[in-house]
């Protein structure tokens, strides 16, 4: 029963995490709700590791928190750099970006 | 007893995702963030993983969580006066996920045994002998690959152009 319920929170913690990513505007919105993705892919593996009672789940999700800081650290980077050089932290700053390459 | 902690934390991770789909300012996504982290962190305890759960709480509300809060500071404009049509005023929704999150520890010391005999819990010295044995190479990937990650934001915060 408990493994079932942490399975529904890491669906809750996916549904938010794609709302977030497709409703709001704000950059570091998406950011969250990248982070919200991971931590469903983390709860999902762990609830396999406690059912076979295995550490592979562990480990797993050790290396998923690795590579989920790299991709944070990369993105906030390119948010800054975004800020910087457009003037704007919302997802209408990138569109710009485009059209001013497509002219 | 161990469905009902579970069931709190799925409403609080429910309550703080909603509020992160609605709030406006960056900052109060972030703290409804942390919060949500540290009721996963609890989750993760209960699900037999306590190195995991101290990681979550270390790395994630300590680390990552902070690099939001520099990225929020660095990018807020000051010009703009933000006109105070705050429609939640007060403490109340901080507050109402205090008092949850206290409730969730509660449940969780004082019922630790019982939770034990459900789940057995896989300790940290199981999870460093399989990283640094069959899972060597993919550790020592990982550590090179954070290595290239400080480069790489070198690299994206470099300016060539102007005011080097």
């Amino acid at each position: 029963m408990t493994l079932e319920l942490a399975l529904v929170i890491a669906a809750l913690l996916f549904l938010a995490g794609i709302a977030l990513i497709l409703l709001r505007r704000n950059l570091i919105f998406l950011l969250l709700g990248m982070e919200l993705l991971f931590n469903a892919a983390m709860v999902i593996a762990l609830v396999g590791g406690a059912r076979w009672h295995s550490s592979t789940g562990q480990v797993l999700v050790v290396f998923i928190m690795a590579l989920s800081g790299a991709a944070l650290a990369l993105t906030l980077a390119l948010l800054l750099r975004v800020k910087q050089e457009l003037g704007g932290d919302t997802v209408d700053a990138l569109r710009h970006l485009r059209e001013e390459a497509d002219e | 007893m161990i469905v009902l902690l579970v069931l709190l934390l799925a409403l609080i991770v429910l309550m703080t995702s909603a509020a992160l789909l609605v709030v406006r300012d960056p900052m109060h996504g972030a703290v409804n963030l942390g919060i949500s982290l540290l009721a996963l962190s609890i989750l993760f305890l209960v699900l037999g993983a306590p190195f995991v759960a101290a990681l979550e709480v270390m790395l994630y509300v300590g680390a990552i969580l902070v690099l939001f809060l520099f990225a929020i500071m660095l990018l807020r404009t000051p010009v703009q006066p933000e006109p105070e049509a705050r429609w939640r005023p007060g403490f109340w929704w901080p507050g109402m996920l205090v008092v949850l999150l206290a409730a969730v520890l509660i449940i969780l010391f004082t019922r630790r045994p019982l939770f034990l005999a459900v789940i057995r819990e896989i300790g940290p010295a199981m999870i460093g002998r399989a990283l640094f044995g069959p899972y060597l190479w993919l550790t020592e990937a990982v550590a090179l690959l954070l290595f290239a990650v400080i480069g790489a934001v070198l690299a994206i915060q470099r300016r060539e152009d102007h005011d080097a």
